[in-house]
């Protein structure tokens, strides 16, 4: 928790670009009259006192030039320090870097050039003043010259920036249309089912006794396919919405939804009579409180539900914290295990190991993406007893 | 007792032909009348055109609603229950097949009693027309209908 009290800020003026640029402005030429007085070229003792005929020697004329002349060539120079700074940062981002640079040295010249009518009011220095324009005017003209090919190609990035946002908004609008169209699919798809399993179950109950036990078998058969493919398709549905579904991510206690789950699992627990460990004190993680749900409830009700013939079900979920910022969960149990050489593949979906029991291959594959989008991680070893497997997983903690 | 009126509306004939068997299976403790969309849910409930007869169309206690139907659908009966003052005692029960978190709260925002996603298990088909009739004519107290 960060607590951000209100705090005066008496220097926050100085935050100012423009207050920054005219202060730096007024160090430059205090600090370059310095350097001139130095190197004994006085600047202070000449002042109002140009060469010869310059400006007709009119103390107003030369200051109206002089200052505006260093003015230039301070904001040249501040200019091609910002845009060298931009491509020195963002070069990847940016196309035609090397054009922003040849920009950059051709504003730099130019203040030179500033600079040097500046010097020559007081030292007839023609001939420098003159090769220094013969520097800029070359970086002029090749900037300009370099600058026509790059109309067409500005045009064409400005067209592909145009297209792609087009495209993203396309993309969006086919997601949000193909899960509509996963959800009626779903929906529409189980409807069906309902009616095989409905009319099978009334032609058992209505005509059960007129059957021979073969027809009963059967009916049975179909019906038992017909709720296979029910499973199927939630599980599907599972599937797309944990992959789509807006998530929301608070601190969670972990105990609270540990016995909702075991709440959801209460027949399986029952039936199996599963004796489930629960962490001593279960910390608050940071997710999305259906997610987490559906991780515990897939996790434990397959620790559940792949165990031996005759095996009691014993189910250990604990945590470790060392330190960092992620908790990071076990779930243990006792069960069938997976080999070693299975376990790259477990999360992949409609990946079924164990086909004598039942199920639709997905739970894991629902787990694994609900871990992804929680920001976490997630894996499988074998439990430490040698029977039995742990999925470990991590998530940042509140 | 008067036997209640369960009315179903239902766009799918072998989805409600079910229906009427396991209300059938339930002792009948209900009758139940079944419309094939909203817009004959609408003229039934203001008793329109051949729904006038009350004697063969008698009013609902309970009207179990399908979201997804023609004509009018699920919404569109809602809505009109809330214009319509005169039903407003009726308690509607959606049933649909969509458990789509929008399709709720917008059921619900219409003035839906309860929602039910329609079970595709038969057994839990069978227990919840026993429940139905259990809550909504055993428990609940709603305004007779007019």
């Amino acid at each position: 928790m960060t607590t951000s009290a209100p705090q005066s800020r008496p220097l926050q003026w100085l935050s100012h670009p423009l207050t920054r640029w005219s202060i730096s402005t007024l160090l430059a030429v205090v600090g370059g009259a310095l350097v001139f007085e130095a190197f004994d070229v006085s600047v202070f003792k000449r002042i109002g006192m140009a060469h010869e005929f310059c400006y007709l020697r009119e103390p107003r004329l030369i200051w109206l030039h002089v200052i505006s002349d260093v003015l230039i060539g301070l904001a040249y120079v501040s200019i091609s320090a910002t845009l060298s700074y931009l491509v020195y940062k963002a070069s990847r981002d940016i196309p035609f870097n090397w054009v922003l640079l040849a920009f950059g040295l051709f504003i730099v010249s130019c203040g030179m050039t500033h600079f040097m009518e500046v010097w020559v009011v007081w030292e007839p220095v023609y001939w420098m003043s003159g090769y220094v324009k013969v520097v800029t005017a070359t970086a002029s003209v090749a900037t300009a010259v370099a600058l026509f090919p790059l109309v067409p190609k500005v045009f064409l990035l400005i067209e592909a920036a145009r297209k792609s946002e087009r495209r993203r908004v396309e993309i969006e609008q086919l997601n949000s249309e193909l899960e509509r169209f996963n959800y009626s699919v779903a929906h529409d798809l189980r409807a069906p089912l309902r009616g095989i399993r409905g009319y099978g179950q009334a032609l058992r109950e209505d005509f059960g006794e007129r059957l021979p036990p073969v027809a009963k078998d059967y009916i049975e058969k179909m019906q038992r396919s017909a709720a296979q493919m029910d499973d199927l398709i939630c599980d599907l549905l599972k599937y797309a919405t944990v992959g789509r579904q807006e998530i929301e991510r608070r601190p969670v206690a972990l105990d609270a939804t540990l016995q909702s789950v075991q709440a959801l699992l209460e027949a399986e627990i029952r039936a199996t009579g599963a004796q489930i460990t629960l962490p001593a004190n279960p910390p608050v993680v940071m997710a999305d409180t259906t997610l987490l749900q559906t991780v515990f409830q897939n996790l434990l009700g397959n620790a559940i539900k792949f165990v031996a013939q005759g095996v009691k079900p014993v189910v250990e979920i604990a945590v470790t914290r060392d330190g960092g910022e992620m908790v990071r969960i076990t779930v243990t149990d006792n069960g069938i295990g997976i080999p070693p050489d299975a376990r790259a593949q477990v999360f992949r979906i409609f990946e079924r190991l164990h086909p004598e029991f039942q199920g639709t291959g997905i739970g894991l594959a629902i787990v694994h993406r609900a871990i992804e989008r929680l920001g976490g991680k997630i894996g499988v070893e074998a439990a430490p007893t040698g029977t039995g497997t742990r999925f470990w997983f991590e998530l940042p903690a509140a | 007792m008067k036997q209640p009126v369960l009315l179903v509306a239902e766009d799918n004939e072998l989805d409600a032909l079910l229906m009427l068997r396991l209300v059938e299976r339930c002792g009948n403790s209900f009758k139940m009348m079944h419309v094939p969309h909203g817009e004959a849910a609408i003229d039934y409930l203001r008793g329109a055109g051949e729904y006038g007869d009350r004697t063969q169309y008698p009013l609902p206690s309970l009207l179990l609603l399908d979201l997804k139907m023609p004509r009018k659908d699920g919404f569109a009966v809602l809505r009109w229950r809330q214009e319509n003052l005169s039903h407003a005692g009726l308690p509607i029960v959606v049933f649909s097949s969509s458990n789509l978190p929008e399709d709720v709260s917008r059921a619900f925002a219409l003035g839906a009693n309860s929602y039910v996603v329609k079970p595709s298990d038969p057994d839990r088909l069978e227990r919840l027309v026993r429940a139905l009739h259990e809550w909504w004519v055993g428990f609940n107290v709603a305004v007779p209908p007019r």
